[in-house]
């Protein structure tokens, strides 16, 4: 080997242990920020740009949690058959007072997000894990620091606040509140509660068969309600949106009698829409699609894939 | 083109040169991220220069002249990782110093402007033009730092080429 060659393949090799540059690029615009939209910032941590710090360090100098209540660990399966869906990488060990969980959803940008209510008067809080084009809030944020080396980004106040962060470097989080007193500590306190989840599973429990070309296209979908009475809705939109409901409520059934699925259902004008689909084709669960013209109403709802057994337990539990 | 653009697209280059050059990831990344600072308090002068990534490039090699003339080399220029892996090497009478790493050590004792050169040419493939105009300076001066550094490095006659370092 020359001279030239060794001096390269050394120099090669130390480049190699470069820094990670993601965790200087965090530093410098965090320094930076004042200067900066906080629609950047946010972007950037959505693109996952983050302080590369180990979620262990996160959990040794977090504060003590709060109890969250007497099953944490929220699970949304059932033993024998798994629901389809995404599971959450993070989740909260800390709960404000009063909420339970009032939905789940998969948003069109593949963001997971759990939402909590609680009686009137009560905050209102988001947990997502975001997905690539992280953009909220509207106004400069303020840099917190979340744990050695975590930095987050807030902003708002006690009538809605944001806070954005990534506990290991890369999975970009985002919690919302509204009507939180204290929101930006709270928030924060909320924040260096996160500890790895992996189980948690944000339910997408139908899926599209037939569409006409003009609706395909992403699916967010979502749970809510409680326990008892629950909706699940989804949707896909392209240059027609086509929604698909399945609820425990007893829905009006006006319209023109049809078959769908086997059972007897009606299409007809609904609040929503002037041609809706509406069957009960499970026992005390109804399927309502919307959007189309009443054929593609039809078929659309004729190739749905409907886990069976849906159960939705978390719902209105901590 | 915005700042954070720049930083973005340019920080993974710009740290694996600061490595090279300094020859600690640590002091690297220290380097690098002070040279983004300054470049974001003069971002319009640096957008609006004929070759921007050229002009932080420059940044970081002064930066780093800059630190070395503030701080005797020979006293324990060292990260905490670096000393441990010293340490380590050091206190165990079999490990043994891959090859490239004894070069990079024996790299890392050259003067500074020897070193700049060095990697701007082995690293960087810069042609000499380009380096004397990094580095503010001839080209024949760039040639001698070169030559010198090849020098004090005692690279052995037999993989030494002729005139490495002297007739590019």
């Amino acid at each position: 080997m020359s001279t030239e060659e060794l001096i390269k393949d050394a120099f090669r090799r130390q480049a190699g242990r470069a820094p990670d540059h993601m965790r200087v690029l965090t530093r410098v615009l965090a320094r930076t920020a004042k200067r900066r939209s906080r629609a950047l910032l946010y972007s950037l941590i959505g693109a996952g740009v983050a302080v590369a710090v180990a979620v262990p360090i996160v959990l040794v100098r977090a504060p003590v949690a709060l109890p969250v209540g007497p099953a944490p660990a929220v699970r949304t399966t059932s033993p024998a058959k798994p629901l389809p869906g995404e599971v959450m990488p993070f989740q909260l060990g800390y709960l404000p007072d009063r909420l339970v969980e009032s939905e789940r959803e998969v948003l069109a940008d593949g963001s997971l997000r759990r939402t909590w209510d609680g009686p009137p008067g009560s905050p209102h809080l988001v947990f997502e894990r975001s997905g690539p084009n992280v953009v909220h809030g509207s106004h400069t944020p303020v840099v917190v620091q979340i744990s050695a080396g975590v930095e987050g980004f807030f902003t708002g106040d006690d009538t809605q606040a944001e806070l954005v962060w990534a506990p290991d470097g890369r999975t970009p989080l985002y919690l919302m509140s509204r009507s939180l007193p204290g929101a930006r500590d709270e928030l924060v306190k909320l924040a260096r509660s996160v500890r790895p989840d992996g189980v948690t599973v944000i339910p997408a429990p139908v899926r599209f068969g037939w569409l006409p070309e003009d609706a395909k296209g992403t699916a967010p979908q979502s749970v809510s309600g409680t326990a008892d009475h629950w909706d699940v809705r989804v949707t896909s939109s392209g240059r027609r949106t086509v929604g698909v409901q399945i609820t425990t409520r007893p829905p009006q059934m006006p319209g023109m009698g049809v078959v769908v699925r086997g059972k007897q259902g009606r299409i007809g004008p609904n609040p929503e829409a002037p041609n809706a689909l509406v069957v009960e084709y499970d026992t005390g669960r109804w399927l309502i699609v919307s959007g189309l013209a009443p054929d593609e109403l039809v078929r659309v709802a004729g190739t749905l894939e409907i886990s069976d057994g849906l159960s939705f337990p978390w719902l209105g539990r901590r | 083109m915005t700042f954070e653009d720049f930083a973005t697209a340019r920080l993974p280059a710009l740290l694996r040169y600061a490595t090279v050059l300094t020859n600690d990831p640590h002091l690297a990344e220290d380097i690098v991220q002070e040279v983004l600072l300054k470049v974001h308090r003069k971002w319009k002068r640096v957008r609006d220069a004929p070759a921007p990534e050229a002009y932080v490039h420059r940044m970081v090699t002064n930066q780093f002249l800059s630190w070395r003339r503030r701080r005797s080399w020979n006293e324990a220029p060292r990260s905490p990782q670096q000393m441990i892996e010293l340490g380590t090497a050091a206190n165990d009478a079999m490990t043994r110093v891959d090859d490239r790493d004894e070069l990079l050590a024996r790299i890392a004792r050259l003067p500074g402007r020897q070193r700049v050169a060095l990697v701007l040419r082995y690293f960087s493939d810069l042609p000499d033009e380009q380096i004397a105009g990094l580095m503010g300076c001839r080209v024949v001066t760039v040639r001698s730092h070169i030559s010198r550094a090849l020098s004090t490095l005692r690279i052995t006659p037999a993989l030494e080429p002729v005139s490495n370092g002297d007739d590019r």
